[in-house]
């Protein structure tokens, strides 16, 4: 049975969407920290992608060489269409599970 | 914020290491390394904690991802089973530190032991092609093997085809080294080695800055000097320009040509060298050690019977000089280290490892009960559809983790160990100030105990799957701890033997120390103190002066409060070795010149019998002022007696003996025969002639006697502040106690005794922890029953006697197999015992006795337990 996406995979798959094209490591990791507001250490990305490359999720290849990275290459991220179909998946799934809950759980929230 | 690339110091060795752990995926993961500090430092957030948490998370990420290929699950899964086991050894923090301080406690104490053994007879000599080099021993006619060489003997065997590869010889010497301009003239104590022509060439050592000596220097015993490095950093200062500076050694002024590099200077206690003088050459004491170097692919047989042609033919060019000798070589590592001590090593590191089997079966021991708890865990996951795999993983996570913390608390253990057992160790075990922790060493050893602690977890994970079927019974915990409870015992069983095996070595060896202690010395070392003497200096250069100097010195030195007294001696009692002056002509006496056992002249100040507390056998101690009988009164010890002076009564007897130098004769009269000296217990003592220092006025010690009642620092203090009063140029704070000195004699016994004990303590302590587990274990297996019995009315001390019954029951076996096991190996800690049989029954009785009772102590706290666990009946009840 295939295994539904985790969440910390979702973020990592958002996020290579929301960076756009030419994605790589260190853009990803700080999209994940400016937006979530959570430190990422690299090596939990790093196997995070690993695990989705491996399930056709990501793909993943080597950029041009940059002098501010001491004239090393990226490792350039890119969501597969598989990937973009689990995430729908998933996002559906959690989507229609929050539906109409908004309100609810955030003043559940403020409670505490 | 400087915003370059490449960081610099510790972020640029992180990345190397990172490079190196990462491969392949090295470029772009260190790519995303550097380009994420650039940004962080250009926002002003870079921390060296980010840094350090970046690399490491990434180099853990490489890591895991290089092991996990291997393996079917990949690396994320190693990776979650080593945060799972971090995660569950939290919880359980009195297991995980049992656990890997048990680990630690072994692997230190092995690791110290192996890297004394490895240091001391492994590792070979610091010399080039080390394993040629050789030490000749001379032989006599009479059955002696390992004398030493004169300098006319060495000369004529230097000469010969046997010293073809480069032969040479020292010996040792002790003075006081003042050097003007370095530590503001102070004078220093040093130890140093004569050398004779081709010595230090023969070694092959090479100089770290200057020259060695050349051939004319050795040639004329020209007054130069050699410093080792370690004088030369702490008297010196490290100094490159002492090269040419001048140095006075005894009052001599000597040039300073070279400096060798530590650790390879011979022999190793010596702080200089320097060549043998005429004078040296001319006193034809047979002290020369002589060092060879054996030709290239010849045997040590073939060069022995060089030697042996060589001798030959010395011999029937002079035969007064080699009197019947012959000459044998060994070695010069064995010579260095001795049988005894090599086996001594030997018989420690044994210890050590025992003490490691101890520990590693704790280990495996708690991990059996670690593995009931697990197999709980075990059983409800594998029902609820986890996999068993993972769970087996988890368990070997744990125990891998475990040993690494073990191997970690070892090395820490280890370093720490070696400096108190360098500190313990007799000065007399060679090379072992150069001995340090090798982390190579360790890592072998750490990777030896985390296999035993693997192979050691194998089988509880094992037993974890096998009983997860049975979930039903395993949640009761009333049945079925059986066949554990019966392994666990007999892993206690095992320790307890191995502990016993210990504990009566360290019985042998410490009734043997007892005994050695007990010897009766001949005076009184206790509370005697020593301080060596220069007195070459212009001040007292004339006899009278001497004369002078002793009077006022022991005057001043006898009034001050807390000396009872005081006596100067050209060296304290005991010290026989290196010290001898001058061999003795019993002209008048029917005993032949070339009598065997040479015999040494003391002179002593009066007082010296008193302050030393030697006993006068027979006659009385030297008189006070010189006798007018015309003849000079002396006092000897009873071997001199027994070897020289014919039938009893020895006081009053006369005999003539060499004068100064071996020129004229001196008249000596027998007032008085004191008991000998005992320096080294086994060993006969030498013959001794005291005569006064009145008559040969030669002194080079100060002895103290000093009260047990006062404060010793401040006497010492003021011992030192009296003689520096008198004469600013004499050596301060270099004084002695006898007793100290004397102690290094027995020092290899009190050292093997002391680790022994150590070693024992350390296994014994790890014996009543498993001890303890298993009797914890198995009341916890019978609470039920117990408590059944308590409420049918079995009073508390029986349900005590019980608990302690089964826990005598699993150690009382243990004991005494280690007691045969101790039986069987005693042979080889034979040759180290003095007065001890490696059988005595006593000690073997005893030793059971005191582990038996560990063995109780370690179960009570459970049976105490047990019987005041009056809730269990409701508890059997409510579980059924």
């Amino acid at each position: 049975m295939p295994r539904t996406l985790g969440s910390f995979e979702q973020v990592v798959l958002l996020a290579i969407l929301r960076v756009g094209p030419g994605a790589y490591g260190v853009t990803v990791q700080e999209e994940i920290e400016h937006v979530t507001g959570r430190e990422v250490t690299p090596g939990a990305l790093y196997q995070a992608l690993d695990r989705l490359e491996e399930r056709g999720l990501v793909s993943s290849g080597l950029g041009e060489p940059t002098a501010e990275r001491g004239g090393r290459r990226r490792r350039t991220l890119a969501v597969t269409p598989d990937g973009a179909r689990e995430l729908t998946e998933a996002l559906d799934a959690v989507r229609g599970m929050a539906a109409g809950l908004d309100a609810r759980i955030r003043s559940l929230a403020k409670q505490a | 914020m400087t915003s370059s690339p490449e960081p610099g110091g510790i972020s640029r060795w992180l990345l190397r290491a990172a490079t190196r752990i990462l491969g392949r995926d090295a470029e772009w993961v260190v790519g995303d390394l550097l380009e994420r500090e650039r940004r962080r430092r250009s926002r002003g957030q870079s921390s060296v904690r980010r840094l350090v948490r970046d690399v490491a998370s990434t180099v853990l990420w490489g890591f895991a991802k290089r092991i996990g290929g291997g393996w079917k699950m990949g690396f994320s899964g190693w990776l979650g089973d080593v945060s799972f086991a971090l995660r569950s050894l939290r919880r359980r923090p009195a297991y995980a530190a049992g656990v890997a301080l048990t680990l630690g406690l072994g692997i230190g104490t092995v690791a110290a032991a192996f890297t004394i053994v490895d240091g001391v007879v492994i590792r070979p000599l610091p010399f080039p092609e080390s394993d040629r080099l050789l030490r000749v021993y001379r032989t006599d006619d009479r059955g002696a093997r390992d004398l030493d060489f004169s300098w006319p003997q060495v000369d004529a065997l230097t000469r010969t085809a046997a010293a073809e590869d480069g032969m040479g010889a020292f010996s040792r010497a002790g003075r006081i080294l003042r050097a003007d301009g370095y530590r503001d003239g102070q004078p220093r104590a040093v130890g140093f080695a004569r050398v004779t022509p081709g010595f230090l060439e023969t070694l092959g050592a090479s100089p770290r800055l200057g020259r060695l000596f050349e051939p004319a220097e050795l040639r004329d015993g020209a007054p130069v000097v050699v410093l080792g490095e370690e004088l030369w950093r702490t008297m010196f200062a490290a100094d490159p320009r002492v090269l040419g500076a001048t140095v006075r050694l005894d009052e001599v002024l000597h040039t300073i040509v070279g400096v060798l590099p530590a650790r390879s200077g011979f022999p190793e206690d010596a702080e200089l060298w320097r060549p043998l003088t005429a004078d040296e050459r001319a006193d034809d004491d047979p002290e020369l050690i002589l060092v060879a170097r054996i030709p290239d692919g010849v045997s040590l047989e073939a060069f022995d019977q060089v030697l042996g042609t060589a001798v030959g033919a010395a011999r029937s060019n002079d035969s007064d000089l080699w009197d019947g000798s012959g000459a044998r070589a060994i070695e010069l590592q064995d010579a260095l280290l001795g049988g005894t001590l090599r086996r001594a090593l030997l018989v420690l590191l044994a210890g050590a490892a025992l003490v490691l089997l101890v520990a590693i079966t704790n280990a495996a021991g708690l991990q059996r009960l670690r593995a009931v708890e697990a197999r709980r865990d075990a059983s409800v996951r594998i029902a609820l559809g986890g996999s068993m795999q993972r769970v087996v993983r988890g368990l070997l996570a744990e125990s891998l983790l475990l040993a690494v913390a073990g191997a970690a608390i070892g090395l820490a253990l280890g370093a720490l160990a070696l400096p108190t057992l360098r500190g313990i160790a007799p000065e007399a075990v060679p090379r072992l100030s150069s001995v340090e922790l090798d982390l190579r060493i360790v890592l072998v050893i750490a990777l030896v105990a985390t296999l035993g602690a693997i192979v050691s977890a194998v089988g509880p994970a094992v037993s974890t799957i096998r009983g997860s079927s049975t979930v039903i019974r395993q949640h009761t915990g009333v049945v079925g701890g059986g066949s554990r409870l019966r392994t666990l015992r007999t892993l206690v069983a095992v320790q307890l033997g191995l502990t016993t095996v210990l504990v009566i070595s360290a019985g042998l060896l410490s009734e043997s120390l007892r005994k050695l202690l007990d010897i009766p010395r001949g005076f009184e070392p206790e509370q005697l103190l020593s301080v060596p003497l220069a007195l070459s200096s212009a001040t007292w250069e004339t006899e009278g002066g001497l004369n002078d100097f002793q009077e006022m010195l022991l005057a001043r030195v006898g009034a001050l409060p807390g000396v009872t007294a005081v006596a100067v001696a050209n060296q304290p009692p005991g010290m026989s070795e290196g010290m001898r002056l001058a061999m003795i002509g019993v002209a008048d006496l029917p005993v032949p010149p070339s009598e065997n056992r040479p015999g040494y002249l003391h002179t002593v100040s009066p007082s010296y019998f008193q302050t030393t507390g030697l006993t006068i056998l027979e006659g009385r101690p030297l008189p006070l002022a010189r006798e007018t009988s015309g003849y000079d009164p002396a006092v000897v010890n009873e071997t001199f007696a027994r070897a020289f002076l014919g039938p009893e009564p020895w006081v009053g007897k006369r005999f003539t003996r060499a004068g100064p130098g071996g020129a004229g004769r001196v008249v000596v009269e027998v007032v008085g025969v004191s008991a000998d000296v005992i320096a080294i217990p086994g060993e006969a003592p030498p013959p001794i002639l005291y005569v006064s220092t009145e008559a040969v006025p030669i002194f080079k010690e100060l002895l103290v006697r000093v009260s047990r009642t006062a404060p010793s620092d401040v006497t010492v203090g003021l011992i030192h502040d009296q003689v520096l009063a008198l004469d600013p140029e004499q050596p301060s704070n270099v004084s002695e106690w006898v007793v100290d000195s004397l102690g290094r004699y027995g020092a290899r016994t009190r050292f093997h005794a002391r680790l022994m004990t150590m070693f024992g303590v350390l296994a014994l302590l790890l014996a009543a922890v498993g001890v303890y587990g298993v009797a914890a274990y198995g009341a916890s297996l019978r609470r039920a029953e117990l408590g059944l019995r308590r409420a049918l009315g079995a009073p508390r001390g029986g349900v005590l006697a019980l608990v302690l019954v089964r826990a005598l029951g699993t150690a009382l076996p243990g004991i005494f197999c280690g007691a045969l096991g101790a039986w069987g190996v005693s042979r080889l800690l034979e040759s180290l015992l003095f007065e001890v049989s490696p059988f005595d029954p006593a000690i073997y009785i005893l030793c059971g006795i005191g582990l038996g009772a560990v063995a109780l102590l370690a179960g009570l706290p459970p049976a105490v337990r047990a019987s005041r666990d009056d809730a269990s009946l409701s508890r059997l009840l409510r579980e059924g």
